[in-house]
């Protein structure tokens, strides 16, 4: 009798939570939240609170790990939102603290995209003002390596979709 | 017994749905990739370079995550 009932408790519960997840992908959901946090981040700026800033970003990086977003995505995000924290720490001069949000977000991946040349150019930066020229330099030139392999890219995708000159319309 | 395994496996099926392919970031804007090789030039400006990089990677990210929204771009 007793078993009887724990079957249909366990078989209850797994039902609904069957239900609840079935419709909604928690990796839109993951998105949604670290642009909702980026908003209130751009909005904090506007008002001049980067710490407020900051604090939203954290909310991000320190946030749950969501399993179902692919890693290269994951990557993109956390890599964007390390970018914004270590500007906004050089911004409030306290140059270690990009350097390690730099590190950070590099630890995660390195691609040839624009997210990857963003953290090279703020790690340059903390280099910079941490007075360490030859690793500032290093920094600024991986980061301007990527920079020119992009630019070529979009020249080409521009050429690409561009009329041929003399050709007829 | 046998019910409420089988109820189970339905159940941590359906909730585990596949993991979606990664989204390609999209292609940056010209003026994107000016204002983050201006940023690399460092020296007494590099602040002010690096906080209008920042103002022109918005209108990238809020594509980029509409695209991660999406699945991938419209």
């Amino acid at each position: 009798m007793i078993a009887s009932r724990i079957c249909v408790a366990v078989s209850l519960a797994l039902l609904a939570l069957g239900c609840s997840k079935a419709d909604v992908r928690s990796d839109n959901r993951w998105v949604a939240e670290a642009e909702r946090r980026h908003a209130l981040a751009d909005e904090r700026l506007h008002a001049s609170d980067p710490t407020g800033a900051k604090e939203a970003l954290l909310g991000i990086v320190d946030g749950p790990v969501v399993a179902d977003v692919a890693p290269d995505d994951r990557r993109g995000v956390l890599q964007d939102t390390y970018f914004r924290l270590a500007e906004i720490e050089l911004r409030a001069r306290d140059a270690h603290a990009a350097l390690a949000s730099a590190d950070r977000g590099l630890a995660l991946g390195r691609r040839n995209d624009l997210f990857v040349a963003n953290l090279l150019v703020v790690r340059g930066a903390a280099h910079e003002a941490l007075g360490e020229a030859p690793a500032a330099a290093e920094d600024y030139h991986q980061a301007l390596v990527i920079n020119d392999k992009l630019l070529a890219e979009a020249l080409r995708e521009g050429a690409a979709g561009a009329p041929t000159p003399g050709a007829q319309p | 017994m046998a019910a409420a395994w089988l109820l189970f496996a339905t159940t941590a099926q359906r909730a585990a749905p596949p993991l979606r392919a990664s989204v390609a970031p999209p292609a940056p804007p010209a003026d994107l990739l000016a204002a983050q090789a201006q940023a690399t030039r460092g020296g007494a400006d590099a602040s002010g370079a690096l906080a209008a990089l920042d103002l022109k990677m918005r209108a990238y990210r809020r594509q980029y995550h509409e695209d991660l929204r999406r699945g991938g771009p419209r």
